[in-house]
């Protein structure tokens, strides 16, 4: 199953090498990443398209623990769903 | 005043009363620092030892346990007692000196990237990178370990910031985290599923101690009356002489539970992620049963098992609101009569010690103040069998990282918690060995701890494998030259005793309860027992061994 997703990130140091981790511990192939700070370098949007071979989706969850997320959309082949 | 002064300042705000750890270069202005702080300092023998004692003392106490170490090797050596804390979930602040800001990414000496190392196996992590930043990285540090749902965080302050000269400015408080409010359509649902179940049970976490939710979960299982089976960190959730408490589930757990729990048309999951441990077969596991699981971390429901409803919270107003008497009397006396049926057996044919005997003796002459503090391996699960909680911060356990090593520094985080009471370290020859410097740090605090050895001279519980499960194939288990323990602890100051036979084990129970001071009990037992019932790697929980067999 493959989906996108699209998060605002405080930009702090590691703030994308945390999400990454996840992503791959959780099971996930990273398929397409774009990374963009803000003007003022404080925040970044990301947009990741990732893919599992398992039915559930439980990225979504494991990421909004972190505590840089600010908030995360997820796009799939049907849905959207919204995140803080 | 510098930044190494402003951290214990921090410290001291947050009423930290002993922090653990081991000096080395990048953090020496810190321990400079420390010579004037109104906290004590606890000087372990080794980084893990000062990780897991931190970890033992938040246990126990409920709040965050503080460890240092300098960076480097000191980093590095504290990562299994962080991946403990973290998949145990419990509130940690570790603090490690890195070399200085203008050497960071030059490998430089001791130099190691801890904050890229631990990434996974912390709540968050922080370096700061400038000295009028620590007092606010130390307070949100604080802050993010005990919140919601606790875990360690790291601050990695780079050496060149403790020495830097700052003005000590109060940081505000940070706003209790909000848990998010119950969802009033899943609660009604979850009534709903509740009042039409016959065959409901209560499947107690770790989750209920870590929330200090004891108080309201025992006033849910008396107002419903539901048997109720506990997971490894759960057990004493319940009095374990509570009439509805069924005990352990899961590998090793007792048959009355298991057998719950595969009959059972309703399973409320409280504060517990259904570890495979527990489960067993995840598709066989409480094949008829509804599940409503309650969690304040909304990643935890329905990860392993598709749970009809998720109440996602605080466990106390969700209990608070399922709280209904639901008529089940066939169903209670069914799970109770079990409970009557499958009782433990002590007699044991040989003349020896028999470690659950030995346990379930200890446990009905201790008083409520003895904590537990285990290492992992057979006795572990003897423990989690046999010794009776009464309160989950009685029991000290390495349950999601299965940490070998874990008991006698937790032990000694769990003893200066709480300096009056009894602290009793249950441990193998394998895992004593893993810390064994540790009773360095018994002797030099003459701390009363007293430490349970229960030595088979193997790997009991890899050999119990092996015999089992690899056709007898026994590799890499034999530890049959160990040393004298007895003559170990002696040379650093712990008074022991060797027990060997059966007619020893009240000896053994009297002196562990009733000696001041440290002390060191060396316990041998048959290398040929194994830990009984068992259910094999990948089969239902309705596959329980009880015996080799069977």
């Amino acid at each position: 199953m493959n989906f996108i997703l699209q998060l605002k990130l405080r930009n702090i140091d590691g703030v994308l090498e945390r999400v990454l981790g996840v992503v791959r511990y959780r099971g996930y192939q990273i398929l397409k990443l774009m990374a963009n700070p803000s003007p003022d370098g404080k925040r970044m949007e990301v947009t990741l398209k990732v893919g599992s071979k398992s039915k559930s989706n439980h990225l979504p969850h494991h990421l909004k623990k972190l505590l840089d997320v600010e908030a995360l959309e997820i796009y799939g082949e049907m849905t959207k769903v919204r995140f803080g | 005043m510098n930044g190494a002064q402003l951290i214990v300042k921090a410290l001291e705000r947050e009423g930290v009363d002993v922090v653990f750890g081991y000096p080395g270069g990048a953090i020496m202005p810190l321990y400079d620092a420390l010579l004037d702080a109104r906290f004590k300092h606890v000087l372990t023998r080794h980084e893990q030892g000062a990780a897991m004692a931190a970890d033992g003392y938040a246990r126990v106490m409920g709040k965050p346990g503080v460890c240092l170490a300098t960076s480097g090797p000191g980093a590095t050596n504290l990562v299994t007692g962080i991946a403990n804390a973290f998949l145990d979930s419990i509130p940690m602040v570790i603090i490690t000196g890195q070399v200085p800001s203008p050497m960071l990414g030059t490998d430089a000496f001791q130099e190691v990237d801890v904050l890229g190392i631990t990434m996974p196996v912390v709540k968050h992590s922080f370096m700061p990178r400038k000295a009028a930043e620590l007092g606010a990285a130390i307070r949100e540090a604080f802050h993010i370990a005990k919140s919601g749902r606790p875990g360690p965080v790291l601050v990695d302050v780079p050496k060149d910031l403790m020495t830097a000269q700052v003005s000590h400015r109060l940081v505000a408080d940070l706003p209790p985290q909000e848990a998010s409010a119950l969802d009033a359509i899943e609660v009604q649902h979850a009534c709903s599923l509740l009042r039409d179940s016959r065959k409901p049970l209560i499947y107690a976490g770790g989750g209920i101690g870590l929330a200090d939710a004891v108080d309201a979960f025992r006033r849910f299982v008396e107002k419903t009356r539901i048997p109720v089976v506990s997971t490894l960190k759960g057990l004493g959730s319940l009095p374990y002489d509570h009439e509805l408490n069924l005990g352990m589930l899961g590998m090793h757990g007792l048959k009355a539970a298991n057998t719950a729990v595969q009959n059972c048309d309703l399973l409320i999951v409280i504060g517990a992620r259904l570890d495979d441990r527990a489960t067993g077969k995840l598709a066989e596991f409480a094949p008829k049963a509804r599940v409503i699981h309650i969690d304040i971390d909304p990643a935890e429901v329905d990860k392993l098992r598709q749970a009809h409803v998720g109440l996602v919270g605080e466990l106390e107003p969700a209990l608070e609101a399922l709280a209904m008497t639901p008529s089940i009397p066939h169903w209670r006396k069914q799970c109770l009569d079990n409970k009557q049926r499958f009782t433990w057996d002590y007699n044991y044919p040989g003349t020896g010690i028999y470690a659950p005997r030995l346990l379930h003796n200890l446990s009905q002459q201790a008083c409520d103040n003895v904590t537990i503090a285990c290492d992992v391996g057979q006795h572990q699960m003897w423990v989690a069998q046999h010794y009776g909680f009464k309160q989950p911060r009685q029991h000290l356990t390495s349950g999601g990282l299965g940490t070998m090593g874990f008991g006698l520094p937790a032990a000694i985080g769990a003893q200066f918690a709480h300096p009056e009471d009894t602290v009793i370290t249950v441990s193998g020859d394998g895992s004593i060995m893993m810390n064994i410097q540790e009773l360095a740090t018994l002797s030099r605090y003459q701390l009363p701890v007293k430490i349970l050895l229960f030595d088979n001279q193997t790997l009991g519980l890899v050999r119990q494998w092996q015999e089992l499960f690899f056709n007898k194939r026994f590799s890499s288990v034999d530890l049959s030259d160990n040393p004298d323990f007895c003559k170990v602890a002696e040379s650093f100051g712990i008074p022991a005793i060797r027990v060997e036979h059966g007619a020893q084990e009240a000896e053994a129970v009297d002196a562990l309860l009733n000696t001041e001071g440290p002390l060191f009990v060396h316990a041998l037992i048959d290398p040929q027992e194994n830990v009984w019932p068992l259910v094999p790697p990948g089969k239902s929980n309705t596959h329980m061994m009880e015996g080799v067999n069977s």
